[in-house]
């Protein structure tokens, strides 16, 4: 993983310049001794610990863990004051072969020309279209097949280093976690009486005439068109 | 689930909702290919393409760095999503991708500064054609390559007076 310099400050003593440039840190050794790092990953920690992403286990035998990495990012204004410093832990994915840890990756999306389509159908009918985002859309999906990782750095349990951690809902950079938010999505919305279109999987509609409503979806973000906007308030939930 | 009330920016492409007619544009991407690319003060240019231009693989010609050109091309078409106009000239340029020369470059530029001229041009769907059909066209221009003889094709599809989908094709 290549180091990205993120916040370069100058420091004038003397009329010298000094360049002084810190990095984002790519584990959690190199985030210690800084106070925000460190902060942001304890509030990853606890929000997954919340999702009940994963339970302490002792590892089955034939399985093998899956690594664990920090992803930190830095969000700044245009002007480059830091607004917050944000940690995410990811598993690494790469690891896990097809055929051996997992099976079927696809997940559909939208094409541009059936956002397209949909944009125009709503622009001919005079209907509204609305755009709905979903929050940390991945880690929200459950995985069917048995996923055990490694207990992320700095957060092992004491007395049960050895221990894993079995996952029941996806983490980023699973090699089935788009598809696994995509199925927990569909069976969602089909129990909101969606039906999911024959020939463009990522297109849900419901009834007919005055309460239709279309929906496109493109990973996390929806599209939603429909004629009366109560409806489209009530789906927004 | 958060709601972000009426589309306006989806995957890089604006979207403006208007009382009769919804636009959608890609015009803040635009200037961005034309920053990047060094063209942001360039002199607009009239057509996409010289008129009667037959471009060729240039054997002989100079090459240019050909993953700076890759890039144009990636970036421009991205730009198709909104921008028809662009479609067969984007699509000629990309068939020299594995060794472009200067010819091809210049070309390239001819786009991005004919992009310079037009950067605000959009879609826009209306709802004056009230009949919800799916209308379209296509042409050919028959064997116009001098040497593998093969055609370039394109085809537009428009339901009720908007354009949804178009494609050019070799």
């Amino acid at each position: 993983m290549k180091h990205i310099s993120v916040i370069e400050l100058m420091y004038y003593s003397d009329g010298e310049a000094l360049l002084v440039e810190m990095e984002k840190p790519t584990s959690y050794q190199e985030a210690t001794g800084y106070v925000e790092w460190t902060k942001a990953m304890d509030k990853e920690i606890q929000s997954i610990e919340k999702n009940k992403t994963w339970k302490l286990c002792q590892l089955t035998v034939g399985h093998r863990p899956i690594g664990l990495k920090w992803v930190s990012k830095l969000k700044k204004y245009s002007d480059g004051e830091v607004v917050k410093h944000k940690a995410k832990l990811v598993a690494k994915g790469y690891v896990q072969k097809k055929g051996v840890d997992f099976d079927e990756v696809f997940a559909p999306v939208a094409r541009l020309d059936t956002v397209r389509l949909i944009l125009a159908m709503a622009a001919n009918r005079g209907w509204q279209v609305h755009h709905l985002d979903v929050k940390l859309a991945f880690l929200r999906g459950e995985l069917e097949e048995e996923v055990y990782v490694k207990q992320p750095e700095g957060y092992e349990v004491k007395g049960k280093e050895n221990h894993v951690l079995r996952l029941s809902k996806a983490l980023y950079g699973l090699r089935r976690a788009p598809r696994a938010w995509n199925l927990r999505l569909d069976r969602c919305l089909k129990k909101l009486k969606f039906k999911r279109c024959a020939s463009e999987q990522a297109v849900y509609i419901r009834g007919e005439g005055k309460n239709a409503i279309i929906l496109g979806v493109y990973v996390d973000d929806l599209i939603v068109i429909g004629e009366d906007s109560a409806e489209i308030g009530e789906f927004k939930r | 689930m958060s709601d972000l009330g009426l589309l306006s920016y989806h995957l890089g492409i604006e979207v403006g909702q208007y009382k009769d007619f919804t636009i959608v544009k890609q015009t803040c991407y635009a200037k961005k290919i034309l920053e990047q690319f060094g063209m942001g003060q360039c002199n607009a240019a009239k057509f996409p393409m010289e008129p009667g231009a037959r471009l060729h693989s240039d054997n002989d010609g100079q090459p240019v760095d050909a993953t700076q050109y890759r890039k144009v091309i990636g970036c421009l078409r991205y730009l198709l999503h909104t921008r028809p106009d662009l479609a067969y000239t984007v699509r000629v340029a990309s068939r020299f991708m594995e060794k472009p020369t200067l010819m091809h470059m210049q070309a390239v530029k001819q786009i991005l500064r004919y992009l310079k001229g037009t950067i605000d041009l959009r879609l826009v769907y209306t709802q004056e054609g009230l009949k919800e059909e799916l209308v379209g066209y296509s042409d050919s221009d028959v064997g116009g390559d001098l040497v593998s003889r093969r055609s370039t094709g394109g085809m537009a599809f428009y339901l009720g007076g908007s354009l949804i989908t178009w494609c050019s094709q070799k």
